[in-house]
């Protein structure tokens, strides 16, 4: 064991000092990673389903004739037809939110998310549909 | 279309061929097949088929509107005769390339069914690059001059591209589109360079200002271009607007300008010709070049303003799903960024690690030890759903909490004040403290697992709900501790209130919370102690006041305390809970009722000698049971007494030295019942009634039935009592108790309150009496007094009259009676009816009164009424 030198000196507090800076950013990156999936989450919910991001639903709310995620079929056609369409399957949406888990494109295309959420057991309807079409998987 | 299926209408009405009339026109749709035929196949169309097709039988071979066109108009006007003319008239079309060679580049032969028809509505033209078309002019000038130009300033300058010129070029054209829309009219007046620069930096709508726009929104500056998986991987890129701008604009603006003007301000280079539906077409020379457009009917206002609602819900939901898109481009760079940053982070340990251990440098390892990554917390409707149950859950739970806690000290509270047997005091204050004590400690411990739980659940949450949390956690945690101990305040006044349901999640604003000192809470226990207290003395004192002096009462008597309860050894006080079901855990440590109450109870206490009636000591060991003070040992659950008299009566006196006797009687009444258990079935049958009872599938008959009938007995003995309840107090003396006075006073005042009562009632009648008579007596007086006064009124008038009857005699009877009535009727018109009326009737009523009989004239009609009372 050689005694250090002052270069190795420098050499190790740069690299601590980067260190400490890279634990600094990771961090401030986890939590902006966080937000964002909050922020995802949300406005997916506000966006597509029935209910608030407070999980309040959304009552008198106008019945949109279609969006991104259920495509346009029918978009240009009347009201009235459309009505016969929009009864949706609920089997997979238990909270009533006309945004089913599964249909979650977008949150849920973050995989860490993904398997968090199901390690939680906080995604009903996302696994079963998984299982119900395996080959999609 | 539409003009042209008008032309269409107006042709084939005028031609009026059968076919066309039963053929309707119809849009070309794509869902509709058509059928190619080619030249040879036109020979053998049957003529039905084609006047059923009818294709079109135009004149020309065009529509009528296209026959405007000038080398079409030309051809037309020549008519047949230009066929076997040299120079033939020709329509002049654009050339056409024989051979595109990047044709490949843009029409796949493969064609790939698309998952949906429709991606993209621009035409090829509006993707592929810019807007600018260079031609042969540009290329010259580009190639010749300008980078030429720059090669000889620099030979090793970047040239400026094809590419890059169009973006130049267009970049020009939609700034002057925006600054000088009308520049047609004025093409000189084009500003200069330095004036369109601010408009030329300002939006960049091509493909690199997207990209760069695109890039910063998502803070990527990874130092390359910015790709999406969509875009080839093109080998040369054009640079950016800005630096071409900077670099070139200022050069190349002049060509660009000179060419605007030398197209009048017009395009500079051709653009196609469209229908626009409000135009009219003008005759254009290139009309027959326009590209054809389907256009749709204007219909109806309501359907326009549904397919505007349905145009704004599109860009809407596209809108949101820009949006979307670019927060999951965001957090994919974030995530790709943390990615990078852990491998910064790992590569970084290693090294210290190394460098580390070759120097030998201790130092505090924090940094270099990883930490487990915090969890994803994303609130999902799911997780928000369960968090509600949660905070639903315990907030009932501490509900519950709190209203059991209350109810039982409610309870315990009353439970010891109610104790007639509690003498001393301090017993039953410790006990008091120690639940209260116990109370206080588990509000707290309460509030503090709320607090706890809260927390827990905050950390769940993320920051945000941290936040919120937070705040109101202390002011709650004090607010529930005071309104608990308000409530055990109030419980204490009530003494046996029920248990009410306590409020632990009232919010209330700051400056709502009553500001209530610390010290407080101490004084507010303290009083409420006071009050047990005193109130058990209170009760006390009454219990034994009841009974007097009479007999030495054991089994009642307040002021005896009968146990010391106590905890287990093995209990603290704070770690006692306060229920009731802990309760049963007290322990009798002693009993204090009299230091030998074994021996009193069994009879065989040494100093209780016993008489009989006679004073004579007996000394028997038969008596033993007379030796018992207490007759019934009230802690042998066996025995069961179910008389409401005692059995024995007692009496104590004082005898001479101090001796005390107590005499011991037994109560004829209830030895007769005990020794006689058949007196009560004179009234009943009680073997009727057991049969009754042990048979309950009978019918029973309501009127025989003798298990009724006993019950009616049992509660008529119960309720149907002449005596109050408690002591056997007579009903009577129920008044002089309430009055806390003896019976004797009780009467006395009471003969008194009737007696002056009724002497109130006499004195009032009679001077009620008296009044009426002195009334009725003045009014008789004052009526005569008038009717003296009216007499001696018509007595002057009749002696005017004779006088004037006197000398008025010599005229005839006839005026003279004529007079008499004018008389009368000038006095008082109105009264002559009455007048007429009144002779008769006064000299009935009153013959006596009045000697003449002349009428009374002034006199109203309610006078004899008066009068007559």
């Amino acid at each position: 064991m050689s005694e250090p030198t002052p270069q190795q000196q420098q050499e190790y507090a740069a690299l601590k000092e980067h260190l400490k800076q890279a634990l600094a950013d990771r961090k401030q990156l986890g939590d902006d990673l966080n937000r964002l999936q909050q922020q995802v989450y949300d406005k997916e919910t506000e966006y597509f389903s029935q209910v608030t991001p407070e999980g309040l639903l959304i009552t008198g709310a106008p019945v949109s004739q279609g969006n991104i995620i259920r495509g346009f079929d029918g978009f240009a056609k009347n009201a009235h037809h459309q009505n016969t369409h929009h009864g949706a399957p609920q089997h997979d949406d238990p909270l009533g939110t006309g945004l089913p888990n599964k249909d979650r494109v977008f949150s849920l295309s973050d995989m860490e998310f993904v398997k968090q959420m199901l390690a939680d057991d906080l995604l009903p309807g996302f696994d079963d549909a998984k299982e119900s079409q395996p080959g999609n998987h | 279309m539409s003009s042209a299926v008008k032309e269409l209408g107006q042709t084939d009405s005028g031609r009026q061929s059968a076919g066309s009339s039963r053929f309707r026109h119809r849009k070309i749709s794509v869902k509709q097949h058509l059928r190619i035929y080619r030249p040879s196949d036109v020979k053998n169309l049957d003529k039905q088929e084609l006047q059923q097709r009818d294709v079109v039988d135009v004149e020309t071979g065009v529509e009528k509107n296209e026959e405007k066109e000038v080398h079409l108009h030309r051809i037309l006007q020549k008519g047949a005769s230009q066929i076997n003319d040299e120079k033939k008239e020709y329509i002049p079309t654009p050339d056409v390339l024989p051979d595109w060679k990047e044709f490949d580049k843009f029409y796949d032969k493969k064609f790939n069914e698309p998952s949906t028809y429709i991606k993209f509505s621009a035409t090829v033209e509006d993707c592929c690059g810019s807007n600018y078309n260079m031609d042969e002019q540009d290329e010259t000038f580009l190639n010749e001059q300008f980078n030429k130009q720059l090669r000889e300033e620099d030979p090793k300058a970047a040239i400026l591209t094809e590419d890059e010129f169009e973006i130049l070029c267009s970049a020009f054209e939609s700034a002057i589109a925006e600054r000088q829309p009308f520049l047609s009219i004025d093409p000189e007046s084009i500003l200069s360079f330095d004036e369109l620069k601010a408009t030329l930096l300002k939006v960049d709508l091509g493909d690199n200002g997207i990209r760069s726009s695109l890039a910063q929104e998502l803070d990527y500056n990874a130092g390359k271009r910015f790709l999406t998986q969509f875009d080839p991987e093109s080998e040369t890129m054009a640079r950016p607007l800005t630096t071409l701008i900077d670099t070139y604009g200022s050069q190349l603006y002049d060509y660009w300008k000179s060419r605007k003007i030398e197209s009048n301000g017009g395009n500079i280079f051709p653009t196609l010709k469209f229908e626009r539906p409000g135009e009219k077409e003008e005759i254009d020379p290139y009309v027959c070049f326009r590209r054809r457009e389907v256009r749709h009917p204007r219909k109806t206002r309501r359907i326009d303003i549904i397919n505007c609602q349905k145009l704004r819900n599109l860009h809407k939901e596209l809108k949101h799903a820009k949006e979307l898109a670019l927060l999951i481009a965001q957090r994919e760079n974030t995530s790709l960024k943390l990615i990078e940053r852990e491998q910064d982070i790992l590569d970084d340990r290693v090294k210290i690690k190394s460098l580390k251990r070759s120097l030998d440098i201790k130092d505090d390892d924090t940094n270099l030890v990883s930490h487990r990554r915090k969890r994803v917390a994303v609130v999902t409707l799911e997780k928000r759903l369960q968090i509600q149950e949660e905070e639903a859950k315990a907030a009932q739970l501490a509900k519950e909490k709190a209203a059991a806690e209350a109810a039982e000290a409610a309870a315990a509270v009353a439970a010891a004040a109610g104790s007639k047997k509690a003498a001393k005091n301090r017993t039953l204050k410790k006990h008091l403290e120690q639940l209260l004590k116990s109370g206080q400690k588990l509000t707290k411990q309460q509030a503090l697992q709320l607090q706890q739980l809260q927390k827990g659940k905050g950390d769940g949450k993320g920051s945000k709900k941290d936040e919120l949390l937070g705040l109101p956690q202390q002011s709650a945690e004090q607010l529930q501790q005071q309104q608990l101990l308000q409530q055990q305040q109030q419980l204490l006044h009530q003494q046996q209130a029920p248990s009410i349901s306590s409020h632990v999640y009232v919010k209330l604003p700051f400056a709502k919370i009553p500001d209530i000192a610390l010290e407080d809470v101490d004084k507010l226990l303290y009083d409420k102690e006071r009050n047990a207290k005193r109130y058990v003395q209170e009760r006390m004192e009454k219990r034994k006041q009841e009974d007097g002096n009479l007999f030495f009462n054991v089994t009642d008597d307040p002021y005896n305390p009968v146990f010391e309860l106590g905890l287990p050894k093995d209990h603290t006080d704070s770690e006692t809970p306060f229920s009731s079901i802990a309760s049963s855990k007290f322990q009798i440590d002693r009993s204090f009722y009299t230091p030998n109450l074994d021996k009193y109870l069994n009879g065989t206490a040494d100093d209780l000698k016993l008489f009989n009636k006679n004073g004579e000591k007996m000394q028997s060991a038969k008596y033993v049971d007379m030796k018992k003070v207490e007759l019934y040992n009230p802690f042998d659950t066996q025995k069961e007494i179910k008389s409401r008299e005692f059995p024995i009566k007692f009496r104590k006196r004082i005898g001479r030295a101090g001796i005390q006797y107590i005499d011991r009687k037994p109560n004829d009444s209830c030895a007769s019942v005990r020794n006689k258990p058949s007196v009560l079935n004179e009234f009943m049958d009680f073997s009727a009634i057991d049969k009754e009872n042990t048979n309950p599938d009978a019918v029973i008959d309501v009127y025989d039935s003798k298990s009724d009938e006993l019950s009616r007995m049992y509660d008529k003995w119960k309720y149907n009592s002449p005596m109050s309840s408690d002591y056997g107090m007579p009903f009577s003396s129920e008044p002089s108790r309430l009055n806390k006075l003896s019976d004797e006073t009780q009467t006395i005042r009471f003969g008194v309150m009737l007696g002056s009562k009724s002497y109130e009632q006499l004195r009032k009648s009679t001077i009620r009496y008296r009044r009426d008579y002195i009334n009725k007596v003045r009014q008789q007086k004052m009526l005569q007094q008038q009717m003296q006064q009216q007499q001696l009124l018509q007595q002057q008038q009749l002696q005017q009259q004779s006088q004037q009857s006197q000398s008025n005699s010599q005229s005839t009877s006839q005026t003279n009676s004529s007079k008499k009535k004018n008389n009368t009727n000038n006095k008082s018109p109105s009264k002559a009816s009455s007048n007429k009326s009144t002779p008769n009737y006064t000299v009935k009523r009153e013959p006596g009164e009045t000697d003449s009989p002349t009428p009374m004239p002034s006199q109203s009609s309610s006078i004899p009424q008066e009068t007559s009372i």
